[in-house]
């Protein structure tokens, strides 16, 4: 097969799991510039080795499984060899978003970083099944492990996330009301101050 | 199912929803750009060295 075959191939296979991969990138990583390098590592590689890939069947299964994997290598990397300072914490969850609506980028703004205080696969497998749609068992491929071990994860995820995001929310209302008190007729101070708190854009 | 957990259902199906339809990093096009700048690199390695 050439390779621009094999492009085609690829690329028709990808088509409808690209949105998913990007989710899960922006997800895993917290930052848009570690999401992209990720969702370009990722695709090489998947692309690179795409021959080796017997059951095209498994192909989401097959690049999310590369996802992780190179998520997993990068972060230790990231870990072993910088410094608090080089990764500042400002920094994470700063999407760049396409969405026009302030409070649908803070609520996404709110998720991303409820989830970051779950474990690292609980992260992962919520991750997979509500963003990226993959099924409990494609879930288990990219995870290893039983069924039963990714059905727990997410049930533990589900609750942990739940109880994140109502503390969240009340934080969230509190802050709205007061700004609103302090801020009445200057336009968007409130959201702003909303998407300041969470390192929004 | 209990009350609590229908609740906590909602707030979390609210907040999913939004995630999945709210932005992408980059489109489809640039999934293809990239593989064809690889493409054209290797092609050109090849070219150059004669070999992978």
């Amino acid at each position: 097969m050439t390779e621009r075959a094999k492009k085609e191939i690829f690329l028709t296979l990808l088509e409808p799991v690209w949105q998913n991969l990007n989710g899960y990138a922006r997800a895993l990583t917290g930052n848009t510039e570690d999401a992209k390098d990720l969702v370009s590592d990722t695709l090489l590689a998947a692309f690179e080795n795409f021959e080796k890939l017997k059951d095209k069947d498994a192909f989401k299964s097959y690049l999310f499984t590369i996802a992780r994997r190179k998520y997993k290598r990068n972060n230790w990397r990231l870990r072993l060899f910088s410094s608090y300072d080089e990764y500042p914490e400002h920094e994470a969850f700063n999407f760049e978003s396409r969405e026009s609506d302030p409070d649908i980028r803070v609520d996404v703004g709110l998720l991303y970083k409820a989830m970051k205080e779950l474990p690292e696969k609980q992260r992962e497998a919520i991750t997979l099944f509500e963003i990226s749609g993959l099924s409990l068992q494609e879930i288990q491929v990219v995870q290893g492990g039983t069924l039963s071990g990714v059905k727990t994860r997410l049930k533990r995820a589900r609750e942990k996330l739940a109880e994140l995001l109502r503390e969240g929310e009340k934080s969230v209302t509190v802050k709205k009301n007061g700004n609103a008190l302090k801020n009445i007729g200057r336009n968007n101070k409130m959201t702003i101050d909303v998407k300041a708190q969470l390192n929004l854009k | 199912m209990s009350e609590k957990m229908k609740k906590d259902n909602e707030i979390l199906e609210k907040y999913f929803e939004e995630a999945r339809n709210s932005q992408q990093l980059f489109p489809m096009e640039q999934a293809r750009s990239i593989l064809e700048d690889h493409i054209a690199g290797k092609l050109l390695h090849l070219k150059v060295f004669g070999r992978n």
